[in-house]
């Protein structure tokens, strides 16, 4: 195996393990906080599991990343394409933004929710607004995902595989 | 601990701020036509109902469920250590004092405490202070040596007080809730003006009062006995000294300083009120819900030795929420 494709497969296990990460750490910490307020109120439930969810969206997207790699380079099909160390690397740098992105979001997201989880504690009524602040941190994943998708495809254009 | 471990307490504590007291139940509360009005007020908001008559009971019992809350939802123990260090100390001044006494020690023995009580008392009536833990361990047997060699129960206290401070500051930054160490800053220093006051308005010596303040509030005691005694102007001291929110009450009467002590770490309290993490969440509620349990019972009391609406109105705290 050449180094090309180590570097290939080692940003798409950055783009899933950090998105994953992000996200494992960020629903675990919602999860205590919308704990505690169902532990006053289990009517909330409902309520605080959406905000819960939000910061979970980040280990899908990288596992989508992760996905696409391993399809573009011919790993999930059994048979990988030859790849220089550059062109290794070139897909390496397309999986950055989400790997990074997808992990600092989804922790700042979870901290967003936790605060909405509080608004929902107090007056339940403005969940929708809880949401919204939390769902806000999501543009900045979705914004690395593009451009992780971008950069992969562009790359498998250029190097024609 | 990090911070966001707290979140879980902290979620319960926002959703547990709903059921507290609010301006206009206090309203009520102040207006009813009774005693037993209040505490009809008082059930009705989920209080539980006293099983004896008097203020202290409703309010020991809202004192106990709210420990159980705290204690059962904070994750770091040296925090709740930090809450309720003082009790211990308050149990070992009752312990030496029922040993050379005759009075029944367990109505005098505060919970929740860290070391339990039956253990304070077994260390004086044994006189074995290894069986304390360290905190207290020096103080008790420097405290007891007090009382038994120099039959002196004001030094007991000195020595105790002094002890408790220095242990509540130590426990307050080991918690990491810059709250917490904030309050125990304050409340020593207003314990020290009381204290050097107190001293030269019964003619003790200066280095009488040097040895019973406590020097844990950011006040240098030297300064501070000198300028109570020397008349040299108090609020200036305190001013230079970084503590001007005191500065207007410290040559006033002592209701009013500690008046505005408890409303001042009400409002501290408040300014945490939007953290959804760390140490400080859980403080302010633990002080906001005091100051609660604090305003229940002068009202009560007010209500059942018929105080009027007015006066009872000058006497209540700021309210947390």
């Amino acid at each position: 195996m050449s180094f090309g494709i180590f570097f290939a497969i080692l940003g798409g296990v950055l783009a899933a393990a950090g998105g994953g990460a992000g996200s494992a750490i960020g629903v675990g910490r919602v999860g205590r906080a919308a704990a505690g307020v169902v532990t006053e109120d289990p009517s909330k439930f409902g309520k605080v599991l959406i905000l819960e969810i939000l910061p979970g969206t980040q280990g899908l997207y990288g596992f989508l990343i992760a996905f696409l790699l391993l399809t573009q380079i011919g790993v999930m099909g059994g048979s990988p394409i030859q790849l220089t160390t550059a062109q290794g690397l070139m897909y390496f740098a397309a999986c950055l933004p989400m790997a990074i992105c997808g992990f600092v979001s989804a922790l700042h997201q979870a901290n967003a929710a936790v605060a909405g989880v509080s608004i929902v504690a107090k007056r339940p009524e403005e969940s929708g607004k809880a949401i919204i602040f939390a769902a806000m941190v999501e543009t900045y994943a979705v914004l690395a995902l593009l451009i992780s998708i971008l950069a992969m495809f562009n790359v498998t254009a250029n190097i024609g595989a | 601990m990090r911070e966001t471990e707290y979140a879980y307490a902290v979620a319960r504590i926002r959703a547990n701020e709903l059921k507290m007291l609010s301006q206009q139940d206090f309203e009520r509360l102040i207006s009813a036509e009774s005693y037993s009005a209040a505490l009809r007020i008082l059930t009705d908001k989920g209080w539980t109902e006293p099983s004896g008559t008097s203020a202290y009971d409703i309010c020991e019992t809202e004192n106990a469920s709210l420990w159980d809350f705290i204690a059962n939802s904070v994750p770091d123990k040296t925090l709740l250590d930090a809450l309720i260090v003082g009790n211990d100390f308050a149990n070992l001044k009752a312990a030496i004092k029922a040993k050379f006494s005759d009075y029944e020690i367990a109505q005098y023995m505060t919970v929740p405490s860290i070391c339990p009580a039956e253990t304070i008392v077994k260390a004086i009536d044994e006189g074995d202070f290894s069986l304390l833990p360290d905190y207290l361990a020096s103080c008790a047997d420097k405290a007891y040596h007090a009382y038994t060699e120099k039959q002196s129960g004001q030094l007991t206290e000195i020595i105790i007080d002094k002890e408790c401070a220095a242990a509540k500051l130590r426990f307050a930054e080991k918690s990491e809730s810059a709250l917490l160490t904030e309050i125990h800053t304050l409340t020593a220093a207003v314990s020290d003006i009381k204290t050097a006051r107190r001293c030269a308005s019964t003619g003790k010596s200066k280095q009488f009062a040097l040895d019973a303040v406590n020097g844990c509030g950011k006040l240098d005691s030297a300064k501070l006995v000198n300028a109570v005694y020397e008349k040299e102007e108090l609020s200036q001291f305190l001013t230079d000294a970084g503590l001007e929110i005191l500065a207007e009450y410290a040559d006033g009467d002592f209701t009013a300083l500690e008046m505005f002590c408890d409303n001042y770490i009400t409002r501290r309290s408040r300014d945490y009120k939007h953290e959804v993490f760390g140490p400080d969440a859980v403080v302010s509620y633990y002080y906001g819900k005091l100051a609660e349990i604090k305003n229940v019972r002068i009202v009560l009391s007010a209500k059942a030795s018929g105080v009027p609406k007015d006066a009872i109105q000058q006497r209540v705290r700021e309210l947390y929420v």
